[in-house]
């Protein structure tokens, strides 16, 4: 584009490509300080954007010390089951929060056979190349971790622990509730095959934390996805409490589900 | 008559009451050096305002993964990367951007007319030498290849 400024007595011609355009000297100022202050700001975020996501962060970064608390069994599989694009943000974060874990989650993800996983010098190859994590995709992956390692919570040891336990599960089920009221919004057909992938005795476990969480609308669902006769024996052999690991465990799977429901679209798309 | 600038989508647009004008923020830049020039601004102010967009630039720039950026330096002209190791000589990312050239490119690089001595005009260095090298960066944005993010930012 062809850019030029001519000055005659009291404006400022602008030539800008194909356009004209003219300002009187107070204009032609406020255009030089604005966009001084616009072109150096073009490549920031927002001025809360980072406080923010710090303020996040924060908030989640403990749950690194309950992955610690895993054996390197459980860690692998949590790594197994964990969404792979988050590896490379946990594991960054990760070496510089708590090295010490880092090295164990590098040893899971080598420990790691399946073909359809990276392999660990694919991804060592990845933490020195890739682009920079920014704080934003790690405060992603610490939350995506949460219910993997819920479902994996060892048994308490202590009375203390117990009690933290209680005190914790109001929250815990308010955030099932999120989860399943969220869940039974999506489509028919998305959320028939999300249930396809569950077994018989999961299946009761759905129905009766939708109706100890009385979320009826994921019952109205379940009506009209199952025939008649199996919505019926689900009724009858549900009941009207499940014990948190089990609630926990249905998550995790369901999650699970719902991922590779994702993934299946998004291949779908390509 | 007043033109409002803002960025939106990696362009500069330039808007009036009716009308709005795109450019890319290169053309941007250019704009606020001939503006500068016209109500009689400082050079030395001037000189500062390219340093700093490019300053931002290079950080970003050094966010990218090693391989894009590798492959983006080595893309750029001599000249280009004279102009900026000069402009940014002693500086810690003059440093960083040699960690990105082979040894032979940086001797070819130092014995650059732009690198060693005074400078043309910022417009002409503009126009003839930066232009290119930033337009190759927004090609490669606007394909999708690399993003550039905030230098400002957290990292890990």
């Amino acid at each position: 584009m062809d850019i030029s400024i001519n000055t005659s007595a009291e404006q400022l011609e602008f030539i800008l490509g194909p356009c004209r355009a003219s300002l009187n000297l107070n204009q032609a100022k406020a255009l030089e300080s604005q966009l001084a202050e616009v072109l150096l700001n073009a490549l920031h975020e927002q001025p809360n954007y980072w406080q923010d996501l710090t303020a996040q962060l924060e908030s989640s970064k403990a749950i690194l010390s309950s992955l610690a608390n895993l054996d390197s069994q459980q860690i692998v599989q949590v790594m197994q089951e964990y969404h792979q694009p988050h590896w490379l943000p946990l594991v960054r974060f990760t070496q510089k929060e708590q090295p010490e874990l880092a090295k164990r989650l590098l040893n899971a993800i080598g420990q790691i056979k399946s073909p359809i996983f990276t392999s660990l010098e694919e991804f060592t190859n990845q933490l020195n190349t890739e682009p920079a994590s920014s704080i934003a995709e790690v405060v992603v992956a610490l939350e995506f971790l949460q219910p993997f390692i819920q479902a994996l919570n060892p048994t308490p040891l202590n009375e203390a622990e117990t009690t933290n336990q209680l005190a914790n599960k109001p929250s815990f089920n308010t955030r099932a509730t999120t989860f399943l009221t969220n869940l039974s919004e999506l489509p028919h057909s998305n959320l028939r095959l999300i249930l396809k992938g569950l077994s018989g005795k999961e299946l009761v476990l759905v129905f009766s934390a939708c109706k100890m969480l009385e979320i009826t609308h994921f019952l109205t669902q379940l009506q009209s996805i199952l025939p008649e006769k199996n919505y019926q024996q689900l009724e009858n052999k549900s009941q009207a409490r499940v014990e948190e690991t089990e609630l926990r465990s249905l998550l995790a799977k369901l999650s699970q589900e719902l991922k590779d429901l994702k993934k299946l679209l998004n291949n779908r798309k390509k | 008559m007043s033109l409002v600038p803002r960025v939106n989508n990696g362009q500069l647009e330039l808007q009036d009451q009716s009308l709005t004008l795109q450019m890319s923020l290169h053309e941007g830049l250019l704009l606020a050096v001939a503006l500068n020039e016209q109500l009689g601004v400082a050079d030395q102010q001037t000189q500062k305002l390219i340093n700093s967009f490019y300053l931002t630039l290079l950080e970003s720039l050094m966010l990218l993964g090693i391989r894009e950026r590798q492959l983006l330096f080595n893309e750029a002209s001599l000249e280009a990367l004279a102009c900026l190791l000069r402009r940014f000589r002693g500086k810690p990312i003059a440093k960083a951007l040699r960690e990105n050239l082979s040894q032979r490119r940086i001797s070819q690089v130092e014995e650059e007319a732009l690198y060693l001595q005074a400078k043309p005009s910022a417009t002409e260095e503009l126009t003839q030498v930066l232009a290119p090298f930033f337009n190759h960066i927004d090609r490669q944005i606007k394909e999708g290849k690399i993003k550039l993010q905030d230098p400002k930012g957290i990292y890990f």
